[in-house]
């Protein structure tokens, strides 16, 4: 069976990434604004007895790179192994998209155009002529429309044909001048050049060349090159374009009108954003409790009951139902809150909206020494800081990738917002506000952390602005759901995997040394005892307050489950009462339960108002950690806390990522940093809020 | 002149840059803003403007910096 390599290339916002979903069902994240395929994204699969190897390559304009994630499209597009490129045109626009084509084209490897958003092209009124274009590049191609899956088959026809005959493109032809000049510099040069781009790379690189073309041609081999290469691709476009009507952009324009206002943009932005964190809230918030009272009320006590009835020691037992169902279990409780996230986040990538909130917060941005660019990882922060810190990439100096590397990490993601959302439902009237102010403050630190560091360890300017506004799309719900279901599966696997093997060490810590009475004895306590007085200042004063940081340092969703199972351990004991219950009333309550919770779920998101944000926190059936929790802080101290939490620097994965991306020496002063700032803001705070309310 | 001192709604047409293998200028030219291409000044936000690209359709935000190496009729 033959593999074939095929790296899918294009400008960027043209679909590769939805083609490479449609082609393979994996679900990648897609979005409307420049730069969103930073990362190399790949899959590889079985189709018509070849293992065809299909790669997404980051968006690019041409090949004369300005960023590092153009700089890995380049490289791997000139270097790599790759045995067919497809390059993928936006149908709508094909003058500018042939432009890299041609240039693509120069690197004389087999190549396949898919003419993508071939719908777009026709609801616009262009009528291309396929076959010409195929006579003219002497290339094979075919129209796709990759949000339906049209014209994917026969993409992936072409790209076999293609590879099984070794079907170079034709051999770009530019005006005599210009081919002259060439071959006469890889005359003098005595090697004959691999392709034409290798031909024109050694020609500007050559300064001596270089200035006896200037000297032939008139201008400079860059610019003469530049023109070729533009000429030819308007000219092929114009020939193969029946139909050259444009339809107006009339619908984008009008948005546009009220969406890049000065003020009404952000002022929409801003409501867009706290409307997005509300619904949220109420609709996700009577699923959370009915999981929660499922796991704590029913499937622990049926766990429990069955395990005591098979006469499993006690031990396994209490592991099953305090450090797997309460542990993993626990976290998964929020899951209905990260998919609703997630599907906001996701619709306004793909409407194309974030470019145009990245125009808009450039002015503000700017005044900051940063510039509208860096909004697209911070925003991307707000889902996961792992790929925010790899979007970084797109940062066309290395100065801005470290600052906004640093600023990442006090976007607070969704696995701190689950602690957030634990706490803030238990100690507030109003959590959705507590929350609110929570991702304030890590927006304020991130942004007095870019000023402290373009005032000493990265002075300079910001990098020039250069952003493309793609029209708004209204994004299939088809795809927005596939794209939420891989975050949800994404969260959940951590949740069944790394997270189930920290709160196995934390459970075993817990409950070692062997023949302890209880969690106070266990080395857990210990560590928790002995780093106690640091945090006794911001109000931290419980070790099991303490110990349950430790893990934290891990992912912060497992602060939780190893609260459940610090508290729990410490706190409960009653298994034999539990293996009593009746299971069938707990399951009809349950039932019920969650009858209710989708009625209130509805009837909270229809309501309007801040107070909806009020979500009961008394959730009747639902007792151990939340009680326990209860008692154990103040709501200073879980301010405190949650400020600890939101400031310090993020999970392992976080950290990993950092030192690839900016240096171990950057992260590791950033980590020191970031400790420092959590523990002065949350000691200030704490302070502060016992003298005002005693 | 050069296209940072167009006002809002102006229409022009881009002569050329006055930067010669400057890769960002590469760029943008890549994107569409090149010699002969037919511009509409669409909105003017702090350092950036918005060009609308008319014979492509595309709209481009370019800062006025890089704006201001490229000359226009």
């Amino acid at each position: 069976m033959s593999r074939i390599t095929v790296g899918l290339a294009g400008n960027p916002n043209v679909g590769k990434t939805t083609i490479l979903n449609n082609i393979a069902g994996k679900n990648l994240k897609v979005g409307n604004w420049a730069g969103v395929t930073v990362e190399k994204a790949e899959v590889e699969f079985t189709y018509n007895n070849y293992t065809l190897h299909i790669i997404d390559i980051p968006g690019i304009y041409n090949l004369t790179a300005t960023s590092d994630a153009e700089k890995a499209a380049v490289q791997f597009l000139v270097d790599g192994e790759i045995d067919v490129i497809v390059s993928v045109l936006d149908s709508s626009n094909l003058a500018r998209n042939l432009l890299l084509t041609v240039e693509l084209m120069e690197l004389e490897k087999p190549t396949v155009l898919a003419l993508n958003m071939a719908d777009e092209a026709r609801s616009k009124g262009l009528e291309l002529d396929l076959g010409k274009l195929k006579t003219i590049l002497q290339t094979d191609a075919c129209f796709t429309v990759a949000n339906s899956g049209e014209g994917i088959d026969e993409l992936l026809d072409k790209i076999i044909n293609c590879f099984e005959n070794s079907h170079d493109p034709a051999k770009l032809k530019y005006s005599e001048n210009v081919e002259s000049v060439l071959t006469t510099a890889a005359q003098k040069s005595g090697q004959p050049a691999q392709s034409k781009y290798d031909a024109i790379r050694a020609l500007e690189s050559s300064e001596q060349e270089a200035s006896e073309a200037e000297r032939t041609l008139g201008v400079g081999i860059t610019k003469a090159i530049n023109d070729e290469r533009w000429k030819l691709a308007s000219s092929i476009a114009k020939s193969v374009t029946a139909s050259s009507k444009v339809k107006e952009k009339s619908v984008s324009n009008k948005l546009d009108r009220v969406l890049l206002h000065p003020f009404m943009g952000i002022a929409i932005y801003i409501a867009l954003f706290y409307l997005m964190f509300k619904i949220s809230f109420d609709f996700s918030a009577p699923y959370m409790d009915w999981i929660d009272g499922f796991m704590n009320n029913f499937l622990a006590t049926a766990s429990s009951k069955l395990l005591i009835t098979l006469g499993v020691p006690d031990v396994v037992t209490r592991f099953v139902s305090e450090a797997v169902i309460g542990g993993v279990g626990f976290v998964l409780t929020f899951v209905p809150l990260v998919a609703i996230l997630y599907f906001f986040i996701t619709f306004f990538e793909m409407s194309g909206y974030l470019p145009r909130i990245v125009f808009m917060m450039d002015r503000f941005m700017h005044r900051l020494g940063l510039h509208g660019n860096m909004m697209t990882p911070l925003l991307l922060g707000f889902g996961c800081n792992v790929p925010a810190i790899m979007a970084t990439k797109n940062m066309s100096s290395k100065k801005d990738k470290i600052l906004v590397t640093m600023m990442i990490p006090f976007m607070s993601c969704p696995a701190r917002l689950v602690v957030f959302a634990f706490f803030a439902f238990i100690f507030f009237d109003n959590p959705a506000l507590v929350i609110v102010s929570l991702y304030g403050i890590g927006v304020i630190v991130a942004l007095i952390t870019a000023l402290l560091l373009r005032k000493s360890f990265l002075k300079g300017k910001a990098a020039n602005f250069l952003l493309e506004l793609p029209p708004y799309r209204l994004p299939s719900l088809k795809t927005v759901s596939r794209i939420v279901w891989a975050h949800v599966k994404r969260f959940i696997y951590k949740a069944g995997t790394f997270i189930f093997l920290v709160s196995i060490v934390v459970w075993v810590l817990l409950n070692l040394p062997p023949g302890i009475k209880s969690a106070d004895e266990s080395i857990a306590a210990r560590i928790g005892k002995t780093i106690t007085p640091v945090f006794e200042p911001i109000g931290l004063s419980d070790w099991r307050a303490t110990t349950s940081l430790i893990p934290g340092f891990l992912a912060r969703e497992v602060v939780l489950s190893s609260m459940g199972i610090i508290y729990k351990t410490s706190t409960e004991d009653s298994l034999r009462e539990k293996a009593d219950e009746n299971l069938a009333p707990l399951l009809k309550e349950q039932a019920v339960e969650l009858w209710e919770s989708i009625k209130s779920s509805f009837v909270s998101v229809a309501s309007l108002g801040f107070s909806t944000f009020e979500v009961e926190t008394s959730d009747e059936g639902s007792e151990g950690l939340r009680e326990t929790i209860q008692k154990s802080f103040t709501a200073s101290s879980a301010y405190s806390f949650m400020i600890l939490l939101l400031i310090y620097n993020s999970c392992v994965a976080t950290v990993a990522i950092m030192i690839r991306e900016i240096g171990r020496k950057a992260s590791f002063l950033f980590l020191g940093y970031s400790f420092v700032a959590a523990w002065l803001l949350a000691f200030v705070f704490y302070n502060v809020s016992n003298l005002l309310w005693p | 002149m050069t296209l940072s001192e167009l006002k809002q709604d102006a229409e022009a047409e881009l002569l050329g840059s006055f930067s010669n293998n400057n890769p960002h200028i590469n760029k943008v030219e890549a994107m569409g803003l090149r010699s002969g291409a037919k511009i509409v000044i669409r909105k003017i936000h702090g350092r950036n403007i918005v060009v609308q690209v008319k014979d492509l359709g595309v709209d481009l935000v370019i800062d006025k910096e890089l704006a201001g190496m490229l000359e226009v009729s």
